[in-house]
């Protein structure tokens, strides 16, 4: 019989054992800097004095089962909302019944405007349904579109998620790549889009210009859930991982429109290399602009050496744009869980523009 | 039926076990399919056969069958 296990607050040196505990049930695990970085998150700064980071199902001395609370600060109409997201919710199989405790800690935590839970499986969704959780209102968040730059590798990757052995699988999409290339250059033909007078310029996100600040200062006032996009959050959310992201301003005639932020993920069990887009964000005027710039995008990650590009959630006008450079559809399973404890948003929250749901959102690219 | 008898059926439904598997001694442990996702299931199931609702305090506790009877029987003014 296992001992009744206790639940506590995590502490910043219950590191190594959280680590134990995912490498035990197959997880991967965070860097310690990761779990450092969450504790300097800018929302603090607004809120919450007693937050908690998280909580720990500890016995015999050892952490068997743990639920990462992340603060977060999000805007609607300008005021300020502040939110606490989960993340990496384990728990031992010998103690699995005693996971909803984690849970309900976690939708009873005070002083937190909204709940939310972007990192999602089947299991847990059923979990956070329980605790009156509802899907995030964006109505294609499951479909995610995207390109093929490496047919090998991509194929390879199909393989092995169907599983597939690794030599089979590296056997089997090397002898179809040729065919799946034709597939791609059919699918992903349309013509890369140019003008002289918008442009996509790699940025530094340590010297991010005031424009982007002003950028957010606009569009924080407006009738949309966004997660906070100052300057201090994208320096704060980047520098968790700065050699994985990718931040492009776009210009037209030399005037800031917006940014694109891109994240680059080496997907260890399926040996594949994908590019997220994190973040299209800005007042691009028109949906050509946004044609042209996502055009622009693919000739940057061209260059990046990865195998896919990806998009997931955003307004549909942007989806439509990225549409014609990213043909390729493959659906989620898992989708993006939130509660909101105040009854004026969850009364504007039925509205499918309400949010603007993209990886920004939540923990869904920490 | 009382409420021993339904808890003890649901439970058998739910965690697809036999019934001389369950007795007011079983607890989460001894049961390979009680997880968090079958003791919501469990819980889900309970509150329709008998027309209660629990507490979400109340769920996480309620651990083994002897507490689930006990809970049970508050909700429905029987102890």
């Amino acid at each position: 019989m296992t001992t009744y296990p206790v639940l506590r607050e995590v502490q910043i040196n219950d590191y190594d054992k959280v680590k134990s505990l995912f490498h035990r049930i197959g997880m991967p695990s965070e860097s310690l800097e990761a779990w450092k970085a969450y504790r300097k998150s800018h929302a603090l700064k607004k809120a919450a004095k007693n937050f908690s980071f998280g909580w720990v199902l500890e016995a015999e001395s050892n952490i068997v089962g743990y639920l990462a609370n992340i603060p977060m600060m999000y805007s609607y109409q300008g005021s300020d909302v502040f939110v606490a997201a989960a993340r990496a919710y384990a728990v031992a199989p010998e103690y699995k019944s005693h996971g909803l405790k984690l849970a309900l800690r976690f939708f009873k935590q005070p002083g937190v405007t909204a709940l939310l839970c972007t990192t999602t499986n089947d299991h847990s969704a059923v979990v956070y349904k329980y605790f009156k959780a509802k899907p995030v209102p964006q109505n294609h968040y499951n479909e995610a579109l995207f390109m093929v730059f490496n047919s090998w590798r991509f194929l390879r990757a199909v393989f092995l998620k169907c599983r597939i052995p690794s030599a089979i699988a590296s056997g089997v999409a090397l002898f179809l790549a040729p065919l799946f290339k034709i597939i791609t250059i059919l699918k992903q033909r349309e013509t890369c889009s140019r003008r002289q007078d918008l442009l996509l310029k790699r940025g530094c996100v340590d010297n991010l210009g005031e424009e982007y600040d002003k950028l957010w200062t606009i569009k924080r006032e407006q009738e949309v859930f966004y997660t906070d996009r100052s300057v201090a959050v994208l320096q704060w959310r980047v520098n968790i991982a700065p050699f994985s992201y990718h931040m492009f301003g776009a210009y037209l005639k030399g005037l800031f429109l917006g940014y694109i932020l891109l994240k680059i993920e080496q997907v260890e069990h399926l040996k594949l290399k994908r590019c997220l887009i994190i973040d299209i964000f800005g007042d691009f005027k028109n949906d050509e602009n946004l044609v042209v710039l996502i055009s622009s995008l693919v000739r940057e990650v061209k260059d990046m050496s990865v195998d896919t590009l990806e998009i997931i959630g955003f307004p549909q006008a942007i989806r439509e744009a990225a549409k014609r450079f990213l043909p390729f559809k493959r659906t989620i399973t898992t989708w993006p869980y939130f509660k909101f404890i105040t009854q004026d948003l969850k009364t504007v929250c039925q509205n499918s523009d309400f949010w603007y749901v993209s990886l920004m959102d939540g923990d869904s690219s920490l | 039926m009382d409420v021993q008898e339904k808890v003890i059926q649901v439970l058998v439904n739910i965690f697809q076990v036999s019934p001389e598997k369950i007795s007011t001694k079983t607890t989460s442990d001894d049961v390979e399919k009680w997880d968090s996702l079958n003791h919501i299931n469990m819980i889900l199931a309970l509150e329709q056969e008998l027309g209660i609702r629990y507490d979400q305090e109340q769920v996480v506790s309620m651990l083994s069958v002897r507490e689930i009877i006990d809970e049970t029987k508050g909700m429905l003014g029987l102890q």
